[in-house]
């Protein structure tokens, strides 16, 4: 497949192989039960990442929790 | 409407008192930032609040949070709803001395507008975040506000309806203690968030 570029928390990136959003955050996030992840303007709940697929174009928010509160 | 109330009017038009009074505000969390946002939203004007919390207060909580040495050993989330109401005993506060997870909450914060995550653990945070963020119109949470060398700044980034408030680094289970003055400045923030929404300037 041609590769696909995406854009995750502002910064571009290229990837050789389709994705989902799960394989995005373990890729990129070093504890993915801290991570929440926005998709294209929506709020996608963990439970969905690995049925939800990343395509061209697409833009990532990722944010991660620390602790204290 | 009472002392406080009257006191309030000095600053606010009626409407926008009325505006803020109207606003159902749930708190996840009466630590160093659930304590202090409360505390910042009453003092405000808003008085329809409900809060979770599962802990006691230690001598520890006392460097950052809004409790006082003869509170030690009280529950924080009813200790916290009578100061509240020290600053105004019209104020409706429910407590529950509970820990919040994902089961337990069928009646746990239903029709409130504004949601505030002030919890301590990150993965908690997370699904905090993640179950109420189609629950309520705005949900605003605090990450990042610990460390003694503050050269990270406590910034807001907005998500869809989601305001994340803090460095987004600073971990307290990485060594970085909570300090009353970052703590507190990230509270306060989350607080204008608030209030400001209320209001229609965001």
């Amino acid at each position: 497949m041609l590769s696909m570029k995406i854009t995750v928390n502002g910064q571009e990136k290229v990837f050789e192989s389709s994705l989902s959003l799960e394989n995005l955050i373990e890729n990129l996030s070093q504890n993915k039960d801290h991570v929440i992840a926005e998709l294209n303007g929506n709020i996608i709940k963990s439970s969905k990442w690995l049925s939800t697929a990343i395509s061209d174009g697409d833009a990532i928010e990722l944010v991660t929790f620390v602790g204290g509160g | 409407m009472n002392q406080f109330e009257e006191g309030l009017l000095k600053y606010l038009s009626e409407d926008q008192l009325k505006k803020i009074q109207s606003v159902k505000i749930g708190i996840g969390g009466a630590g160093g930032l659930g304590s202090n946002v409360a505390l910042i939203l009453v003092r405000s004007g808003f008085k329809d609040l409900e809060i979770i919390d599962f802990d006691n207060i230690e001598a520890s909580n006392l460097n950052r949070q809004n409790y006082y040495l003869d509170d030690i050993g009280k529950p924080k989330a009813e200790t916290l709803k009578n100061y509240l109401m020290d600053i105004n005993p019209d104020a409706k506060i429910i407590t529950h001395h509970k820990k919040w997870d994902k089961i337990s909450l069928e009646n746990i914060f239903k029709n409130r507008h504004v949601i505030i995550e002030a919890f301590d653990h990150p993965s908690q945070k997370k699904d905090f975040v993640e179950y109420y963020q189609d629950k309520a119109d705005i949900l605003i949470s605090g990450n990042g506000m610990a460390g003694l060398d503050s050269k990270q700044d406590i910034t807001t980034k907005r998500i869809n309806n989601i305001f994340i408030v803090g460095d987004n680094v600073t971990d307290t289970q990485k060594g970085h203690p909570p300090m009353a003055p970052r703590v507190i400045s990230c509270a306060a923030k989350m607080a204008e968030i608030a209030l400001d929404l209320s209001l229609g300037f965001l």
